[in-house]
C-alpha cells in the first residue's frame, strides 16, 4: 500500500468515524466540536482531491465561521433553554456500533454497486472542465473556479449573497437590529484576547485582500476572504466592543448591500449596453469581477460578523423608549 | 540539491515529527486539563515551527521568497492564535472548577511483613 492511498483511507474512515460521532454525540457541545473537526478533516479530504478552492471554503466557512455561529447559539441556549443542551440518555450497548456500520456501509456499498453495474462511471467525461477552460480567456478570470462563480453562473454568487442578506433580515425580524444590542464591553480579564484582536487585525485584513486578489489567478475569492473578516470581525466581538464602529455605525446597512447590490447594478447596465444579464466579457470583464469580489468581500464579512453577535449576545434595548422586537 | 542540504531538511521534519508525537502522546496521556493544553501548544509551536523551517528551506532553494513569507506568517499566526486560545481554555477551566492535578502524595508504606495491631 502506497503512502498517499494509506492516508486517504485514513482521512475517508476518519471523515465517516467523525460524521457519526458528531450526529450521535450525547451533548450538543460535543456534536458541535466534533463537526468542526469534521470539517477541518473535510477539508483535507478537497485538497486530496486536487479541489483548493471547496478546501479553502470548507476550512473558512464550513469549519470556522459555522462552528463559531454554532457555538454562539449554544451559549444562548444555555440562558434560554437549557433542556435542549441536556446530554441525551446513555444508548444501548451496541446502538453506535450499528450506527456506524450503517454509515460507512451504505456509500461503500453503493460506490461498489454503482461502479460494477455502470463500469463508465470510473474513465466517464471529467465533468466541464473542457467547455469552460474554452471560455476562460473571454472570462476575465484565470482561475476557471473564479470564472464560472463570477462569470459564467454569476447569477448564482449573486442570489448567494441575496441569501446571506435575507438570513440577517430573519435575524433582524426576531431579535431587533443589532445597533440596539449591547455588546459586553471589554475587561480586564478578556486583555489577552484584545491584544490577539489587535495584533490579528492588520493580517487579517492582509490575508482577506490577498485572498480577493488572488481569486483572478489562484484558489480565492470573495466567500473565503469574507469568511477571513468575519474570523476576525467574531474575536474582535467577543474581545469586547472594540470594533464597534464596525457594526453599528451609520455605514453598516450601505456595507451589507454593497455585494448584492452591486452584483445587481452591474447586471442590470450590461443588460442594456450589452444585451444580457451579467454578459461581461473580455476587458472589462476583469475589472467588473474585481469590483463585485472587493464589494462582495465586504459585504460578507459585515454579515458573517453579525449574525454570530446576533447569536452570541442577548438583544437588549440600548436607546430607552425604543421598543426591541422579538426580545421576550 | 546538495546532500547536506537535505539531511537538514530531514533533520528538522523529524524533529517537527518528535513534537508532534510528543504532544498528541501527551494529550492523551496527561492527568488534566492544564497538562494537556501544555502538550498541545507543543504541536503547534515547535512541531509546526519544524515543518515551517523544513518546507522554507525548500521554498528558498527554489528560490521562492514569497512563499517563505507565506509559510512564516502562517506560523506567526498559528503562534498567536494558539498562545491566545490556550489562555482561553486555561481561563475558563479554572472559572469552571477544575483545579490542577497534583502529584498524589507517596503512600506512607509500612515496613514489608508489619502487621498492624488492631
Amino acid at each position: 500500500m502506497n503512502g498517499a492511498l494509506l492516508i486517504d483511507v485514513l482521512l475517508a474512515a476518519g471523515l465517516v468515524v467523525l460524521a457519526g460521532a458528531s450526529l450521535r454525540a450525547r451533548d450538543l457541545f460535543t456534536g458541535v466540536v466534533t463537526f468542526m473537526i469534521f470539517g477541518l478533516l473535510m477539508s483535507l479530504a478537497w485538497v486530496r482531491l486536487a479541489a483548493p478552492d471547496l478546501a479553502l471554503a470548507e476550512a473558512a466557512i464550513g469549519s470556522g465561521i459555522t462552528g463559531a455561529l454554532f457555538l454562539g447559539a449554544m451559549r444562548r441556549l444555555e440562558e434560554s433553554a437549557p433542556e435542549v443542551i441536556a446530554p441525551a440518555p446513555e444508548r444501548p450497548p451496541g446502538a453506535n456500533g450499528r450506527f456506524a456500520l450503517a454509515l460507512g456501509g451504505i456509500p461503500l456499498a453503493l460506490y461498489f454497486a454503482a461502479t460494477a453495474l455502470v463500469p463508465a462511471l470510473l474513465d466517464g467525461p471529467s465533468g466541464l472542465a473542457e467547455p469552460v477552460a474554452a471560455v476562460l480567456k473571454e472570462s476575465g478570470a484565470e482561475n476557471p473556479v473564479t470564472a464560472i462563480i463570477l462569470n459564467l453562473r454569476g447569477y448564482d454568487t449573486m442570489l448567494e449573497l441575496v441569501v446571506l442578506l435575507l438570513a440577517w433580515s430573519g435575524v433582524c425580524v426576531l431579535q431587533g437590529e443589532l445597533g440596539r444590542t449591547n455588546i459586553v464591553p471589554a475587561t480586564g480579564e478578556l486583555a489577552v484576547l484584545g491584544a490577539f484582536v489587535r495584533f490579528l487585525r492588520f493580517p487579517g485584513v492582509i490575508v482577506a485582500g490577498y485572498l480577493v486578489w488572488v481569486g483572478g489567478a489562484a484558489p480565492g475569492g470573495a466567500f473565503q476572504a469574507g469568511a477571513m473578516l468575519g474570523g476576525v470581525g467574531a474575536v474582535g466581538l467577543m474581545a469586547g466592543g472594540a470594533i464597534r464602529p464596525l457594526y453599528a455605525g451609520p455605514g453598516v446597512r450601505p456595507v451589507l448591500v454593497a455585494g448584492a447590490g452591486i452584483f445587481m447594478i452591474i447586471g442590470l447596465l450590461l443588460s442594456i449596453t450589452a444585451g444580457a444579464f451579467l454578459a461581461y466579457r473580455g476587458a472589462q470583464a476583469k475589472t467588473l469581477i474585481l469590483i463585485i469580489e472587493i464589494l462582495s468581500t465586504l459585504s460578507i464579512g459585515l454579515v458573517l460578523t453579525l449574525l454570530f453577535a446576533a447569536c452570541t449576545f442577548p438583544p437588549s434595548p440600548e436607546r430607552p423608549g425604543e421598543p426591541v422586537e422579538g426580545a421576550p | 540539491m546538495p546532500y547536506w542540504f537535505l539531511v537538514i531538511q530531514y533533520t528538522l521534519l523529524a524533529a517537527a515529527l518528535f513534537f508532534f508525537t510528543a504532544g498528541t502522546i501527551g494529550i492523551l496521556r496527561f492527568p488534566d486539563l492544564y497538562a494537556r493544553l501544555h502538550a498541545l501548544t507543543k504541536c503547534d509551536n515547535l512541531g509546526l515551527g519544524f515543518v515551517v523551517l523544513a518546507l522554507s528551506m525548500e521554498a528558498l532553494a527554489v528560490g521562492d521568497g514569497w512563499l517563505t513569507l507565506k509559510l512564516v506568517l502562517i506560523w506567526t499566526l498559528a503562534l498567536a492564535s494558539s498562545a491566545t486560545a490556550c489562555y482561553l481554555v486555561a481561563r475558563s477551566g479554572l472559572r469552571a472548577g477544575q483545579t490542577p492535578w497534583t502529584r498524589p502524595p507517596e503512600p506512607v508504606g509500612h515496613p514489608v511483613g508489619h502487621k498492624e495491631k488492631p
